[in-house]
């Protein structure tokens, strides 16, 4: 009962999750249009079948790489709305909020999905080498390596 | 509370907001009317009254069902005639609309929100006495008669005035019949499903409703007794129901229907009348869209047969229907190359069967020689396998028989799908003016005015994101109206006017734009106020208000910060002015018109676009990417050649102008208004380049970068999607270059223009709008973004934006323009230069001041002489030096040489020096100012623009002395 | 409608007439005890008739559950279905027409 499913994907070599259910689908090799004058972290946009995605670069948006970095070939995990969850959300209000728009995260490469029992999430620590630690919401040790959980909702915070 | 529970309150609560939007014009109605109103209309008010109270009540939401309660009994009041209508009571009804609709917006906390003083305002009616009542004799029955009416439509707010209609065309009665649970059913054995069953027999069981509010739980639920309403419509006359039905007469209610007979009767006279009415309306175009707008009001009332769907599932449409579009345009594309590869197949066949046929000539050639069998097996081998060739290659071609006209049907199929389903987007304008009505009144009231507002046009229909936009610039503009166009009564009696003012408000098609007229019939603009305050505020000068119209005069109400109200009024000088108005209006791509006529009256006309969702676009470039600019903002497109640049294009202060028809427009380059890398594609590679030049109006300077040091500075950024052959390339040898040229889009802004410099511009594109991500609202420079033709994303330009990030200030400009006249005419001490114009070196234009020309000579080239790198000329028996302007100042030395030149003599120098020119061109009197921003040069005063080309103008003593230091040492 | 696991379903079986309705009011008292939250089925699929008493008791169940927050709605045989919707009970509860199988 008190176990969770996470979709875990790659930074770097870093291993983070997010709550599975929030996620819509996850593409790669997609084209992405940069927007100038975008928040940094905003990496572009891209036409998912007639919709228009706002990518965020999730590695920016953690302050774990630069956004001039080369990094190419990554993955879109493109997440429900806020609207598309709402019922699953009254039913489970532990469930996260997304956000109005349609986002993807754009991480470097896909892990494995991975259950947790709860009990085994530890809380974050206050930064994990130099990022600060406000968008995790825990850390749960896998076999080899160590799976750092995202605050979906602080990650899509629009800063007016 | 439950999902299901929860479904259906947010049903109730649509249906509520409906409910109440149709009584507010209702109430206004009665209020007009007064006692002379028809028992249909406080009917309807009471029936959507009482389903909003019992709706509420099921959900047990106390505050909106007392308040709901207390409305329905004044209403009732009313109908029993026990209450006069006044404005007091119509005014007590309205705020009650008004809580409830408060109410329904937050119904979550509706039992915290206060409503005794609605409450308190509607119970002095209840208590008030019949008034003015003459009784007469058959007084009682009426009453009685109109109870009846009461509870028929109390308990039965569903039965529908076209089913009364319908009993009475039928000849038949309408009953209603109470039933007692206990002693009609339950004492004699009968269920209700059973005695109805028997019933309808004689007629229709039209409605049933009960009144459960007394059972509250399963514990003696079936033990109680419930009343039930029944509404009959049956051939049984009055004196036969009861035998018929088994019910006591004393249960059973004749509901009158002289009303409906009567209404019958004047709808078919009026349907006689309208007809006619529509033969006559060619005669005056005002009456007919008057009566036009009667029969819509007519109309509006009918139940619509339509659907409610969710915004969300929509937009949902709208996306699939955009991507079934480019999916079409890439199968037409794909198509298209098979089809004309299939025709290169066919062309190749061709050739291969001439080459059989030169083959099997050539065989047989060979064979006449040899054997005649091997001649003919050979020729039928041959044709055997030309025919298999042939139809093989053929046969490719009619794979899909009738392929072009399925395209054909796909392609429109599509087009007309997308437009569909952008038209449901539309909604009709009366959601907006509906509300229009109770504030003329209001306001009118307020202010001691009486005002009669038309509506003509509701059913025009727009985009739903436009109409919601629209209720804020249209209050604005109706309060103004009320407040300050239509005069005070006394007024309105000194000028001769009837004293209630008119207010139309009306909605057309014309030009494939809605058009939103508000007019009225007061006292039109005052324009010299207009122009007094214009001139106090320093918006123009006296000169410039004499040079303009009537109607220019009357449109500088909408600059920004201009407020004619001499009297900051409660109710329309709220510091907002109807620049907001139009800033509105115009962010949906719309335009708004002040015409106005002294005494008579204003009108101001908004156009608008029929949907946000799809605009005209010029696609354009930067960077290397593609942007859509929407075409409601663009003006004109300037080109400007290569050559041209340093003309045209010049820099005051900061910013970057253009000279566009005697007029300065300061300029953006988009790419920097983005903050983008400049950059160009360079020539030989191909390949994208960093642009490191500040300013592209530096190309006098360019030719001293030397390319080397330059090319260190370069980053390779591939070149992107845009097939450029635009290269910001370096050195003279582009003057002249086409593709060079700078392309600029004049964008309007306020009430000013401002140049966009684009890298390129393409064509002008239909585009579907997606609304701008949340994201990337505070980079304050796009609209929205669009899916192009190939898939990629584009993002819109927000042109107003892009000029408020670049800090355009117009008026500044004009500023500039007037300091930098002043400074210039302190510096020179005169109020007017005269310049004597000549050009020296390559296409260079410069002038000197004539009062320090001695004078022009016209010298044969071969007199002058070279000695020592220097020119010399013998004149006046004496040596004179002479300079050319190429050695000391930034420009070209001439390339062709001419017999003539020219040499201009300064005074005062003993004529041992002179400046070569290679033509003369004239002597002006000008007052142009001199812009010294960019000087690069000693000897150089500053540059301005002189019979339209940039001009340099030489102080010739500072030349001198740069050439000859020791010989004018001061 | 999805199938709901959690549902409480009540069955009746018989028309609802007479004497039968008020053994189901002391029937429907003893199963009401039960309910707390969960959505509330009343399967009516089986009955032909129904008489006043039997429809007070109906509307008395779907009171209880208002008040027990329970989502409430009744499988009513065509015939039933029908009579519902005439005395307007479909725009209070929510009835699915359901034959008996």
């Amino acid at each position: 009962m008190a176990s969770k499913q996470f979709a875990s994907f790659y930074i770097g070599e870093n291993l983070f999750g997010i709550d599975i259910r929030l996620i819509r689908e996850i593409n790669r090799n997609i084209e992405i249009t940069p927007v100038d004058r975008a928040p940094k972290f905003v990496r572009g946009l891209l036409n998912l079948r007639g919709q228009i995605v706002t990518v965020i670069d999730l590695g920016v948006r953690i302050g774990l790489v630069d956004k001039d970095d080369d990094r190419k070939d990554g993955r879109c995990i493109v997440l429900k709305t806020s609207e598309e969850l709402s019922q699953k959300r009254s039913e489970d209000p532990t469930l996260e909020d997304t956000a109005r728009d349609l986002v993807a995260l754009y991480v470097d490469d896909i892990g494995d999905m991975v259950t947790i029992d709860e009990k085994e999430i530890e809380s974050p620590p206050a930064n994990i080498g130099e990022v600060e630690g406000e968008f995790f919401s825990g850390v749960a040790k896998l076999d080899k390596e160590l799976l750092v959980i995202l605050k979906v909702a602080e990650l899509l915070k629009i800063e007016e | 509370m439950n999902m299901q529970d929860q479904e259906m309150l947010n049903e109730l609560i649509v249906e509520s907001r409906e409910h109440l939007s149709a009584i507010e014009p209702d109430l206004l109605e009665l209020e007009q009317k007064g006692d002379a109103i028809s028992g249909e209309l406080i009917n309807r008010v009471f029936r959507a009254v009482h389903s909003i109270k019992g709706g509420f009540g099921f959900f047990g939401i106390e505050h909106i069902t007392k308040l709901s309660h207390a409305m329905e009994n004044v209403m009732a009041k009313i109908r029993d005639k026990n209450l006069a209508i006044t404005p007091e009571v119509t005014d007590a009804l309205l705020k009650g609309v008004d809580k409830l609709r408060t109410l329904l917006d937050d119904v979550a906390n509706a039992e915290s929100i206060p409503i005794e003083a609605e409450i308190a305002g509607l119970n002095p009616f209840l208590d008030q006495q019949v008034q003015a009542k003459t009784k007469t004799k058959d007084f009682d029955k009426k009453t009685s008669e109109n109870n009846i009416e009461t509870s028929i439509h109390q308990k039965h707010p569903d039965i529908q005035e076209t089913q009364m209609i319908e009993t009475v065309k039928n000849g038949k009665h309408l009953y209603q019949i109470t039933l007692n649970s206990r002693t009609d059913l339950s004492n004699k054995d009968v269920a209700p499903s059973v005695l109805l069953e028997t019933w309808e027999k004689f007629g229709e069981v039209m409605d049933v409703s009960f009144d459960f509010d007394n059972i509250s739980g399963i514990l003696g639920s079936s033990n109680k007794e419930i009343m039930y309403s029944v509404v009959y419509s049956t051939v049984l006359e009055p004196d036969l129901v009861s035998a018929g039905t088994g019910i006591p007469e004393e249960q059973i209610f004749t509901i009158d229907l002289t009303e409906t007979r009567d209404k019958i009767k004047s709808e078919a006279a009026a349907k006689q009348t309208a007809q006619s009415a529509a033969q006559k309306i060619s005669s005056s175009q005002e009456q007919g869209t008057s009566t036009a707008a009667k029969t819509q009001i007519k109309a509006d009332n009918k139940i619509e047969d339509a659907l409610r769907v969710k915004v969300g599932l929509l937009n949902n449409l709208m996306n699939l229907a955009g991507e079934l579009v480019l999916s079409r345009n890439q199968l037409m594309q794909s198509v298209n190359r098979k089809l004309s590869e299939a025709v290169e197949t066919e062309s190749l066949l061709k050739n291969v069967t001439q080459q059989f046929m030169q083959s099997t000539r050539n065989m047989q050639e060979a064979s006449r020689q040899g054997h005649e069998i091997v001649n003919q097996t050979a020729d039928k081998e041959i044709a055997r396998l030309k025919e298999t060739v042939a139809q093989s290659l053929s046969m490719r071609l009619m794979d899909v028989p009738g392929l072009n006209s399925i395209m054909q049907n796909i392609d429109m199929v599509t087009s007309l799908l997308q437009e569909s389903i952008m038209q449901t987007r539309l909604q009709p304008i009366s959601v907006v003016f509906a509300k229009f009505p109770r504030l003329v009144r209001d306001l009118a009231k307020k202010l001691g005015k009486e005002i009669n507002l038309t509506l003509v046009g509701q059913d025009v229909e727009l985009d739903k994101s436009i109409v919601e936009q629209l209720s804020d610039p249209l209050t604005h503009l109706i309060r103004n109206s009320v407040d300050h166009g239509v005069e005070s009564q006394e007024d309105r009696k000194k000028a001769g006017k009837p004293v209630q003012g008119e207010v139309v408000l009306r909605a057309f098609h014309e030009g494939g734009k809605v058009h939103i007229q508000i007019e009225d019939d007061g006292a039109g603009v005052n324009r010299n106020r207009v122009k007094e305050k214009a001139i106090e505020k320093g918006l123009f000068t006296v000169d410039d208000l004499a040079k303009m119209t009537d109607r220019e005069i009357d449109n500088i109400i909408m600059l920004p910060g201009f407020s004619t109200a001499a009297v900051v009024s409660d109710v329309s000088g709220r510091g907002v002015g109807m620049d907001v108005v139009k800033t509105n209006i115009e962010r949906l791509g719309g335009t708004v018109d002040i015409e106005s006529e002294p005494g008579k009256g204003t009108i101001i006309t908004m156009k608008l676009p029929l949907t946000l969702a799809i605009i005209s676009s010029l696609i354009v470039s930067a960077g290397g990417r593609r942007f859509a600019i929407p075409q409601v903002g663009i003006d004109e497109l300037v080109r400007i050649r290569a050559k041209d640049v340093t003309k045209r294009i010049d820099r005051l202060k900061n910013c970057e102008v253009m000279r566009l028809r005697g007029k300065l427009l300061p300029l953006v380059r988009l790419e920097i208004a983005l903050d983008m890398v400049p950059t160009f594609i360079h020539p030989e590679s191909n390949i994208r380049m960093v642009d490191k030049r500040k300013r592209w109006s530096d190309r006098r300077g360019l030719a001293e970068d030397k390319p080397q040091e330059s090319q260190s500075n370069e980053q390779k950024i591939p070149a992107g999607v845009i097939p450029g052959d635009d290269r910001r390339g370096k050195g003279p040898d582009r003057r002249g270059n086409v593709s060079n040229a700078v392309k600029i889009v004049v964008l309007k802004y306020q009430d000013q223009h401002y140049g966009l410099v684009v890298e390129e511009v393409y064509d002008s594109e239909e585009i579907v709008v997606k609304p701008l991500s949340g994201y990337l609202k505070s980079s304050q420079c796009y609209a929205g973004s669009t899916i192009m033709g190939d898939g990629s994303v584009a993002m819109i330009l927000d042109t107003n934006g892009l000029a408020q990030l670049s800090n355009l200030k117009f008026n500044d400009l004009e500023k500039d323009i007037e300091t930098e006249k002043e400074k210039f005419l302190k510096d020179s001490n005169k109020k007017l230069r005269e310049l004597l114009l000549f050009e020296a070196g390559e296409n260079g234009n410069f002038g000197v001041d004539l009062s320090m020309v001695a004078r022009v000579e016209k010298v044969e080239t071969s007199r002058i002489v070279n000695i020592g790198g220097k020119d010399f000329l013998k004149y006046e028996d004496r040596s004179m030096r002479l300079l050319k302007l190429s050695d000391y100042l930034p420009v070209s030395a001439a390339t062709e040489t001419s017999n003539y030149t020219f040499v201009i003599v300064p005074k005062g120098s003993n004529h041992i020096m002179g400046i070569i020119a290679n033509q003369v061109k004239d002597v002006v009197k000008t007052d142009a100012l001199l812009d010294t921003s960019n000087i690069r040069g000693n000897g150089i005063l500053g540059s301005a623009m002189i019979n339209s080309a940039l001009t340099l103008v030489v102080d010739m003593k500072t030349v001198f002395k740069s050439a000859e230091p020791e010989m004018f040492s001061d | 409608m999805m199938k709901n696991e959690n549902e409480f379903r009540i069955t009746v079986e018989k028309d609802m007439v007479g004497k039968i309705v008020f053994d189901l009011e002391k029937q429907f008292l003893e199963e009401a005890r039960s309910i707390i939250g969960q959505p509330v089925v009343l399967d009516l699929s089986a009955v032909k008739l129904i008489d006043s008493p039997g429809v007070a008791l109906c509307v008395g169940l779907f009171k209880e559950c208002k008040t027990k927050g329970s989502a409430f709605s009744i499988d009513a045989s065509p015939d039933l279905y029908r009579f519902f919707k005439l005395f307007k009970l479909t725009k209070v509860i929510e009835i699915r027409e359901r034959a008996a199988v």
